[in-house]
């Protein structure tokens, strides 16, 4: 018997490893403008998951022959602090945390629009600072905040979650442990607005049925998420508007 | 008539990808069309007119030259025959000694910076952008030319049409109120100079107020309280 029989992920009353049903996401909280010195920065949890994001630009970069004469490039630069996991993760960029820049970077890029800023570059820095599955997802979400937050023209947000599977269950938004000993994990980012799906990775193994499950269910959370990032963007500016106008504010965020 | 549906109030903050709109709105900055759908590309605050929509970006810490443009500059480099200046764009602008001097200028005899050196501030025009050499400053002419007192601020470019306001309304009632003398550069960077320290500073947290309450309805009423209030305080102090 393996590790992966004695993990039970899900109990027969349909109660998952942090008491969630199926369908329900981790607790987000989202916060924009959290850093002073970049142009656009957030804070994204995801339950365990918190990820920083910063955005610098577009700004001048060197050397300019590398730079294409028609458009801005998008860096993405994604790391995970040494504290962020159980075991202390070594400074120095792994192959894993670069794939992942450039799939996150891959992600980002549809929504942008980066023919207006020739010659210049748009740098985006995603820190996980405590990962518990779905580091990339939160990190999309992060990074396409901080972006608005930049002022950088965009077609719409950029929002992703992961869906995956136990057993013939479908499940949203997993943890650590449904990410490692689950079936299935899928990672998805899209541009609500437009309806394009901009990330869809998988790992593990899906019947083509589960797979147009998952992918209902990861649109339906998705909104979910884009409306709590629209939240997140407005919210700063509400509150200078209810405190100029003598309203109180909501004291909950 | 076709329904032509908004789905924000005026003066709503909408955000990058939200739907706005549907019909044959005219699109003035701040959105684009998917067919008849308009949806909004940046932060901002929604204006719908009758037949037109603007979303003003609140955000942005970017500056894009544009010919025309009147900028404060930063000399940062120099050559024999021209300067570098930095206007807060992505690229270094290049200002020519003659574009300076009104004169050429000898590099063999003439020391350029004895003119301009490396930390002068100028005022100038944007003479040229494209999207394929480096912009081009002029700064000979009226108001324009090298910098001497006062006192710079900076604020995000997005913001400089609220502090200048419509047909400069808010830089008049600033400039009445306190005074003082206001030159606001297309890049964000203000020059201000005043009778005094106090009254600069003042001028200053006007200006910082319009930059944060910009979304807020209201905003010059709220500008000409504050000076007048701020104002009456420092009389009060030098009795």
């Amino acid at each position: 018997m393996s590790l992966k029989d004695e993990v039970i992920l899900i109990t027969e009353d349909g109660r998952r490893s942090d008491g969630r049903r199926w369908d329900e996401l981790r607790p987000l909280r989202m916060q924009v403008r959290v850093l002073k010195r970049a142009d656009g920065s957030a804070l994204v949890e995801m339950g365990g998951t918190k990820v920083l994001a910063a955005v610098y630009g577009p700004r001048e970069s060197h050397p300019r022959h590398l730079l294409p004469p028609d458009r801005a490039i998008l860096r993405v630069a994604y790391r995970m602090a040494t504290f962020s996991v159980e075991e202390r993760k070594k400074p120095q960029p792994s192959r894993r945390e670069i794939e992942l820049s450039k799939v996150i970077r891959e992600a980002l890029e549809p929504a942008l629009y980066l023919e207006e800023f020739p010659r210049t570059a748009i740098d985006v820095y995603t820190l996980v600072l405590q990962a518990d599955g779905g580091t990339r997802t939160a990190s999309i979400n992060a990074a396409s905040l901080a972006l608005a937050d930049a002022g950088i023209p965009m077609k719409g947000l950029v929002t992703a979650v992961a869906v995956g599977r136990i057993g013939n269950q479908v499940i949203i938004d997993l943890n650590d442990l449904e990410d490692k000993y689950g079936d299935a994990d899928m990672p998805i980012a899209m541009i609500p607005a437009t309806g394009e799906i901009t990330l869809l990775q998988m790992d593990g193994t899906m019947p083509p049925d589960l797979f147009e499950e998952a992918l209902k269910l990861a649109e339906k959370a998705i909104r979910i998420i884009h409306e709590e990032q629209r939240r997140a963007l407005r919210e700063r500016y509400i509150r200078i508007k209810n405190e100029v106008l003598g309203v109180e504010n909501d004291k909950r965020a | 008539m076709k329904i032509m549906p908004v789905f924000f109030k005026n003066m709503d903050i909408v955000v990058p990808g939200d739907l706005v709109a549907e019909g044959n709105y005219r699109i003035i900055e701040g959105a684009y069309r998917v067919g008849q759908k308009i949806f909004s590309r940046v932060v901002g605050v929604i204006y719908v007119r009758e037949k037109s929509i603007k979303i003003v970006p609140l955000e942005g810490n970017y500056y894009i030259p544009k010919v025309g443009d009147h900028v404060i500059g930063k000399i940062v480099d120099y050559n024999p025959v021209s300067w570098q200046v930095d206007i807060r764009a992505p690229y270094l602008a290049k200002l020519d000694a003659s574009d300076f001097l009104g004169r050429p200028l000898d590099p063999a005899k003439e020391d350029i910076t004895r003119f301009l050196n490396v930390g002068d501030l100028i005022f100038a025009k944007v003479a040229s952008a494209d999207r394929a050499s480096i912009p081009t400053l002029i700064a000979k002419g009226s108001n324009l030319g090298k910098i001497t007192g006062g006192k710079i601020i900076a604020i995000s470019p997005q913001k400089v049409p609220r502090v200048v306001g419509r047909n400069q309304s808010m830089i008049k009632l600033l400039q009445e109120l306190t005074k003082a003398t206001i030159r606001v550069g297309d890049n964000g960077l203000i020059w201000i100079r005043a009778k005094n320290k106090q009254v600069e500073n003042i001028v200053v947290r006007a200006i910082k107020k319009i930059e944060r309450e910009s979304h807020v309805p209201k905003l010059t009423d709220r500008i000409r309280d504050f000076i007048t209030e701020e104002l009456k305080k420092i009389e009060g102090e030098e009795k």
